[in-house]
C-alpha cells in the first residue's frame, strides 16, 4: 500500500504542485495512505486538494486513508459539508432534442414576429390615430428627442457627408479627366449624394448613435422595473417612450439625410474648385440641373422610412430586454446590426421601385 | 513570491483594519469629518449608522476603492495609498467583500462566480477548483445551486452566494456592507448566523456595516457609530448604548426625531400645512 508523506505547508501555492506528483505516483484506483502528520499549514485549497484525491481513489478499507492528521486540518475537514465523493460541472448547459429545439426556436420566432406588430401597431395608433382622437403627444419628451436624435447627430453626419463628397469626386476625376469629362463631376456628386450617399451615410450614423442609445436606454429601464412603473401610472411604455421618438426621428432624418447631401455636394465642389480647377459657374449651374426637386423629395421620404426603421429596431430590441446588464449589452448590438441591416435591405427596395 | 510582492506586515498583532484621521468629501459635501476606526484580529466590528452617515463611504475607503482627502487606511499593516498596483492585488487577495448588491456576475453562474475568483488568484488544478467552489458554496448552504444564473435565485440566496465568492481564497478580513439590506429577518439571521460561524471556525477578522440593530446585538464585538461623517462613540455594544451622546441614545431607543432627523420635520411641517 502506497504511502505519500505531505511535509510543509499544504495551501494554494502548493496544491498545484502536490497535485502533479500525487497524479503520477498513484495513477490507478486502489487503497493509498497520505500521512499528514507534517502538514503545518492547511487552506481550504488543501481542503478541496484532498476532498479530490477521495474523490478519485475513493475512501473506506479500499481507498484513501488519511493518517496523522494535525488537528487543525481535521477540524477543517470535518467542517466539510459538501460531498466531495462526486464531481460536478460549474455550468449545464442546456440540451434539448433535436424536433423540440426546432419547436421552440419557431415559438420563439413567431413570439418575436407577433411582438414586432404589436410593437408597430401600437405606434401607429398612438402617433397617427390617437392625435385625431384628441390625445396630442406630449410635447417636452418630444422637442428632447429632437434635440437628441436630430441636433446631437448633425455634427457627425455632416462631417461624414463631407468627406464622402470629397472622395466621391475625386474617385471620379480619374476615370473621368481621360475623357475630358470632368465637368459630369457635378451631375454625378450631386445625383449619387442627393440620392443614395446623402440619405444612406445619415441612417447608418444615427442608427450606430441614437439606435443604440434608445436599446440601451430603454433595456436598463426595463431591467429596473422602470417601465412597470409607467405602466402602473398608467402611461403606456410605447405611447410613452416610443412616440416621442417616432416623431422625432420622423421629423429630424430627412433634414439630416438632405444636409448631408448638401453637404457633400459642397465637398464635390470643394475638389473642383481646388483640385480640378473647375469654373465656378459652369459647376453650380451642372449641378442645378442634374438635381431635380423629385430627387430631393426621393431623399427626404427615402430618409424618414430609414429613420422609422432606427426608430422601430430600437425600440423593440429595448423592450424585448432580458437578464441585467449583459442583456442590455446583447440588444443593443443586435439593435444596431438589425436597423443597419433592414436599412440597406430598404435601399435596395427604394432602388428597384 | 519576490520580497517585492510581499506586504510589509508590521506585526500580526497589529488591528487588521486601521484608519486614522479619514477626511472625505463629495465636492463641498464633507462625508467624513477625521474618522478613527480599528478592527480587531478575530472579531466582529460593525460599523452603525442611519442613512446617509458616511457609512459606506467609509467602507470605500477602506478597500482603497477612493481616495481620501486626508488620513490613511492601513489593510493587513500596509499604508493603502503608498502601494503600488502589485502590492495593492496582494493585499487585495486577502481581503473578502459582500458587496450591498451582492454584485455575483450576472453572466456566470453561481458555481462560476466562486471559480473566477479561484483561478485568479491561484494556479490550482481545474478539478481541484470543483471541490472548492463546490466546498464554498456547500459552506453557504447553496451546494445545489452551483449551476443557477444569479438571476435565479432569491435576494437571500443571492446574498449567500455573494458571501461564498468573498470567503472563496479564505480571506483574513471580510467586509460587508449592508448584509442584511433587503432580506426578511428570517433570512437575515441566517445571515448572521453564517457571520459568526466564519469568525468562530476560521477566525476571521469581519467588519460589517449596517443600521440594523437586531443584528448588531446578536454579532457585534465591537461597535463604531457614525453620525454625520463623525465618529460618536466606540466600544462593546454596552459602551455604546451608554453613550453620554443624545443622538447615540436616540438610535437605540429608535426615537425617530433625532434618527430621521429631517424627515421628521418634514412630516409636522407638511402637517402644519394641512390644517
Amino acid at each position: 500500500m502506497p504511502v505519500v508523506r505531505f511535509e510543509g505547508a499544504l495551501n494554494r501555492h502548493t496544491v498545484p504542485q502536490a497535485y502533479k506528483t500525487v497524479g503520477t505516483l498513484l495513477s490507478g484506483k486502489g487503497p493509498a495512505v497520505f500521512d499528514l502528520s507534517g502538514v503545518q499549514d492547511f487552506d481550504s485549497a488543501a481542503a478541496a486538494f484532498l476532498g479530490h484525491c477521495f474523490m478519485r481513489l475513493g475512501s473506506g478499507p479500499q481507498g484513501l486513508h488519511l493518517a496523522n492528521l494535525p488537528s487543525a486540518v481535521a477540524h477543517s475537514l470535518e467542517g466539510a459539508a459538501w460531498d466531495y465523493r462526486v464531481d460536478t460541472p460549474l455550468v449545464v448547459e442546456p440540451q434539448s432534442p433535436f424536433v423540440e429545439s426546432v419547436g421552440s426556436e419557431a415559438a420563439a420566432f413567431g413570439q418575436q414576429v407577433y411582438y414586432f406588430v404589436f410593437l408597430l401597431s401600437e405606434l401607429f395608433f398612438a402617433a397617427v390615430i390617437a392625435p385625431f382622437r384628441g390625445r396630442l403627444p406630449r410635447l417636452g419628451p418630444f422637442l428632447e428627442q429632437l434635440s437628441r436624435i436630430g441636433a446631437g447627430s448633425a455634427p457627425i453626419v455632416l462631417l461624414v457627408a463631407l468627406l464622402v463628397g470629397l472622395t466621391t469626386a475625386l474617385q471620379a476625376a480619374y476615370q473621368l479627366r481621360q475623357f475630358g469629362a470632368n465637368i459630369y463631376i457635378a451631375d454625378l456628386v450631386g445625383i449619387s449624394m442627393m440620392r443614395e450617399l446623402g440619405p444612406l451615410m445619415a441612417a447608418i450614423l444615427v442608427a450606430g448613435r441614437s439606435g443604440a442609445a434608445i436599446t440601451a436606454e430603454i433595456g436598463t429601464m426595463k431591467v429596473n422595473e422602470e417601465l412597470d412603473a409607467l405602466r402602473l401610472l398608467g402611461l403606456s411604455p410605447i405611447e410613452y417612450l416610443g412616440v416621442p421618438r417616432v416623431l422625432a426621428a420622423s421629423v429630424t432624418q430627412p433634414l439630416l439625410g438632405v444636409a448631408g447631401a448638401i453637404t457633400g455636394i459642397a465637398g464635390g465642389f470643394i475638389i473642383a474648385l481646388t483640385v480640378l480647377d473647375l469654373n465656378y459657374s459652369a459647376y453650380y449651374n451642372e449641378s442645378l440641373t442634374a438635381v431635380f426637386v423629385a430627387d430631393v423629395a426621393y431623399c427626404l421620404y427615402k430618409s424618414a422610412v430609414f429613420g422609422w426603421i432606427i426608430v422601430v429596431v430600437g425600440l423593440y430590441y429595448g423592450f424585448r430586454v432580458e437578464g441585467g446588464a449583459e442583456g442590455v449589452g446583447r440588444a443593443t448590438t443586435n439593435s444596431v446590426v438589425m436597423s443597419i441591416f433592414l436599412i440597406i435591405i430598404a435601399d435596395c427596395a427604394f432602388s428597384f421601385i | 513570491m519576490s520580497e517585492h510582492h510581499k506586504p510589509q506586515d508590521v506585526s500580526d498583532d497589529a488591528d487588521p483594519v486601521l484608519v486614522q484621521g479619514l477626511v472625505a468629501r463629495y465636492g463641498s459635501q464633507t462625508v467624513l469629518d477625521g474618522v478613527d476606526f480599528a478592527a480587531p484580529r478575530g472579531l466582529i466590528t460593525v460599523i452603525l449608522g442611519g442613512s446617509g452617515c458616511g457609512k459606506s463611504t467609509l467602507l470605500r475607503h477602506a478597500l482603497g476603492l477612493m481616495e481620501p482627502e486626508a488620513g490613511t487606511v492601513r489593510l493587513l499593516g500596509c499604508d493603502l495609498f503608498s502601494l503600488n498596483d502589485d502590492e495593492l492585488r496582494s493585499v487585495r487577495s486577502r481581503i473578502g467583500v459582500l458587496f450591498q448588491s451582492g454584485a455575483l456576475f450576472s453572466s456566470l453562474t453561481v458555481g462560476e462566480n466562486v471559480a473566477l475568483v479561484i483561478r485568479e488568484q491561484s494556479q490550482l488544478p481545474e478539478p481541484v477548483v470543483r471541490q472548492m467552489v463546490r466546498m464554498k458554496l456547500a459552506l453557504v448552504g447553496l451546494e445545489n445551486a452551483v449551476t443557477k444564473y444569479p438571476e435565479e435565485l432569491s435576494g437571500g440566496m443571492r446574498k449567500r452566494a455573494a458571501l461564498a465568492r468573498a470567503m472563496a481564497m479564505d480571506p483574513e478580513v471580510l467586509m460587508c456592507d449592508e448584509p442584511s439590506a433587503g432580506l426578511d429577518p428570517i433570512v437575515a439571521a441566517g445571515l448572521d448566523e453564517l457571520l459568526l460561524d466564519l469568525k468562530a471556525q476560521f477566525g476571521m477578522t469581519i467588519v460589517v456595516v449596517t443600521h440594523e440593530l437586531e443584528s448588531v446585538r446578536k454579532i457585534a464585538d465591537r461597535v463604531v457609530m457614525l453620525e454625520a461623517g463623525r465618529v460618536l462613540a466606540s466600544g462593546t455594544i454596552d459602551e455604546v448604548r451608554d453613550s453620554r451622546e443624545q443622538v447615540v441614545r436616540d438610535f437605540f431607543s429608535r426615537t425617530p426625531r433625532a434618527a430621521a432627523g429631517r424627515g421628521a420635520s418634514l412630516w409636522t411641517a407638511s402637517r402644519g400645512g394641512a390644517q
